[in-house]
């Protein structure tokens, strides 16, 4: 298969503190591979990482074959941060035309965005600007906007959070239309019903390490769970209850 | 784009707040065109009796261009430490293929290309009648903008090849000794260490002022080359910064809104790591730059080197009262549906960040006040105006709230801090001049002026402190 994002011993270190360590994975082209982990595990740091926001201290990273660093791998990306920010004077359709014109993408990118925008109900909301939508409506506008660039490879941090049921389905179907289109899609999410249903393999994450990694069936036979979450919970040893009634003062 | 797209934005957030304070509008619509007017009539009627010092007095010229050069460091430190870079335009847009540098000329360099465009115009208009009244005529203006703006980028240069320095790459610790190099060497054939490069500018201020239109092609020269290596530092900074945990615990929390509001003030002022960057580095300047021109330029008199460094201190830590009332903003989310302290804890914010701004100016100042023992009552004037403007940034600052990622803000904020700050000292004058004659003792007068402003400030912090939606 076609390589999209190569990632080998991957490492950061923030002072003394490691958030990430030894990182080993791949994107291939038409797959959806999604990253979960508890708060803190180091999700974000792995995709800063890999679109370049942050260097790693060991390790390498190449997209489609080219180190992070270099024009051509971020030519060959879409980013879709976790909290959309900057420029949020700027309407819907002008935050478009930017990312056109900086991405030089071909005219189709209007099309896919209008689709897209469409999809999601916010084609009327285009001389919107930005810092007056809701959180929800604006990282819908950041993964429009990354989507529409038919990327190589998409990467794409906790899009789901603050969306309706509605757009979240939208956003689930997006991605795999993408991935058909031979895109590879790397995804952090907490949401764990999300990733059961998008991703073709699951990375999960505890304290900046690999713990396990496959399909979510391969995942579920491996700890002879019924669902991600129960996967989850077992891989990093988490009950799921705790008594806090006495915290209340309840009787 | 990317410049059409920062001043679209800029003039999206201006526009509302514009139309929300037509009082504030006017005062710019009528300050545009009164400054240069101001900056000419300014430059006449000090022209004969400067020009006139710097031709027959010792020590006058090398204190003017000295005046001209610190000044000019310290806004371009200013300017490299709390540059937006990157940030202005979010982390996915800043992935985008296209060369950093593009992105630091249209998020800082350009907003900060007109801003120098502007000053640089003021100054020229300013120096005009000065320059009309020495042998080296008008071209001498261009040698005087041409220095204050290399003196700025050079400033700014150094700052950041320090940061960079401090992150262990290698190509700044190349450019610091190429700045190093570049200040012996023109020190030595402009004849002062402490000045450096512009030593030359000394040469034309003189009666024989020799080729001022070579040594203003020179200092030209010398801002594209510095400015172009700024840029270059600069885009290369860590577009994303890790927050660690706070060594320094200050204090635990205290009781009552007023008091919090001071602990809550000190500790995200302190913490804020493009505010720490520009404190340190203009703490830092005065520390060092002081103590310098007090021991290697004999010539240039004690009190201009005090008032240069207090002048330093002064605008780099009024900065943190400009930002208080943008920070605390932040955190709007929790002060309006919080019960209590509507007017207590934004008083405390204000204070909060005006003793941290006021010990701040004395740890800059204390080593060339330790050299060179100024009298009792200079050192109250020095302080007493210190908090006099350190209360004007705090109603300046709520008025025009500093942001760290808007740079047309910041511009804003520190233009309104200045006017506000010139218009008040004009009428203090007013004010105090009857009151010296009649004999109050300057001293008091200073403690009482720098007393009463920060009251003041204090009051206009809490009388607009602002509700949900602002």
């Amino acid at each position: 298969m076609n390589k999209r994002l190569y990632v080998e011993g991957v490492g950061k270190l923030f002072g003394g503190f490691s958030a990430i360590n030894g990182l080993d994975f791949g994107v291939d082209a038409g797959r959806v591979v999604g990253l979960v982990g508890p708060n803190g595990c180091g999700k974000t740091t792995t995709l800063r990482c890999i679109v370049g926001l942050l260097e790693p201290s060991a390790g390498r990273i190449e997209i489609n074959g080219v180190p992070t660093t270099r024009r051509e791998a971020r030519a060959a990306l879409g980013y879709v941060p976790d909290y959309p920010s900057g420029l949020a004077e700027l309407t819907v359709g002008e935050f478009l035309d930017l990312v056109r014109t900086l991405y030089q993408a071909e005219p189709v990118y209007d099309e896919r965005a209008h689709a897209l925008l469409t999809a999601f109900s916010l084609e009327s909301r285009r001389k919107t600007m930005l810092v007056a939508l809701s959180l929800g409506m604006r990282r819908i506008v950041s993964f429009v906007a990354a989507l529409s660039l038919a990327p190589p490879l998409l990467v794409v941090d906790e899009v789901t959070a603050a969306l309706d049921p509605e757009a979240v389905i939208v956003v689930r179907e997006a991605l795999r239309a993408a991935a058909s289109h031979g895109t590879g899609v790397l995804l952090a999410t907490q949401d764990l019903h999300f990733a059961e249903r998008s991703c073709d393999e699951v990375i999960l994450l505890s304290a900046g390490r690999m713990i396990a990694a496959g399909s979510v069936d391969e995942l579920s036979a491996r700890y002879q769970a019924a669902s991600l979450e129960e996967v989850f919970m077992t891989a990093l040893g988490k009950s799921g209850s705790v008594d806090l009634k006495q915290v209340f003062g309840a009787r | 784009m990317l410049v059409r797209a920062v001043l679209v934005c800029s003039w999206r957030r201006l526009r509302p707040f514009l139309v929300a304070n037509p009082l504030v509008a006017m005062v710019a619509l009528l300050a545009l065109p009164g400054l240069p007017i101001a900056s000419y009539i300014g430059g006449g009627r000090v022209a004969p009796s400067l020009s006139k010092a710097l031709l027959e007095q010792d020590g006058v010229v090398e204190g003017f261009v000295a005046a001209i050069v610190f000044s000019g460091a310290l806004a371009g430190a200013i300017v490299a430490t709390v540059a937006p870079g990157l940030a202005v335009f979010g982390s996915q847009i800043t992935v985008a293929p296209i060369r950093r540098m593009r992105f630091l000329w249209a998020g800082a360099g350009f907003p900060l290309a007109l801003g120098a465009f502007a000053f640089s115009s003021l100054l020229a208009l300013a120096a005009l009648p000065v320059a009309a009244h020495l042998p080296a005529g008008r071209l001498l203006v261009l040698e005087l903008v041409f220095a204050a703006l290399c003196a700025s980028v050079l400033g700014a240069l150094a700052i950041e090849s320090a940061l960079a320095a401090a992150r262990a790459r290698p190509v700044a610790i190349l450019v610091l000794c190429f700045i190093a190099a570049l200040w012996i060497v023109a020190a030595s054939v402009g004849g002062s260490r402490g000045l450096g490069p512009f030593a030359v500018v000394t040469s034309s201020l003189s009666a024989a002022p020799g080729d001022v239109a070579l040594r203003s092609a020179g200092l030209a020269g010398l801002t594209l080359v510095a400015s172009f290596l700024w840029l270059y530092l600069a885009a290369s900074r860590a577009p994303a910064r890790f927050q660690a945990e706070p060594r320094l615990i200050l204090l635990q929390m205290p009781r009552g809104p007023f008091r919090a509001g001071i602990v809550v003030a000190i500790k995200r002022l302190s913490r804020r790591a493009e505010l720490r960057r520009q404190i340190s580095a203009l703490t830092l300047l005065c520390v060092l730059a002081g103590p310098a021109l007090l021991v290697f330029v004999p010539t240039i008199q004690d009190v201009v080197v005090l008032g240069l460094v207090a002048y330093a201190a002064i605008v780099g830590v009024a900065l943190l009262v400009l930002a208080a009332a943008g920070v605390d903003e932040e955190g709007r989310w929790l002060w309006n549906v919080a019960p209590g302290g509507a007017r207590s804890r934004p008083a405390g914010n204000a204070l909060g960040a005006i003793l941290l701004a006021l010990f701040t100016f004395l740890v800059a100042v204390a080593p060339s006040f330790v050299i060179a023992r100024p009298s009792f009552s200079l050192v109250v004037a020095f302080v007493g105006f210190a908090c006099f403007v350190l209360g004007v940034a705090a109603i300046s600052g709520t008025i025009v709230p500093w942001r760290s990622d808007r740079v047309v803000e910041q511009i804003a904020s520190y233009t309104a801090c200045v006017v506000l700050v010139g218009v008040l000292w004009y009428l203090v004058g007013k004010v105090a001049e009857p009151l010296a004659d009649g004999g109050v003792p300057e001293p008091a007068i200073f403690a009482t002026l720098g007393l009463t402003a920060i009251a003041i400030g204090v009051g206009t912090s809490v009388a607009l402190a602002r509700g949900e939606g602002s």
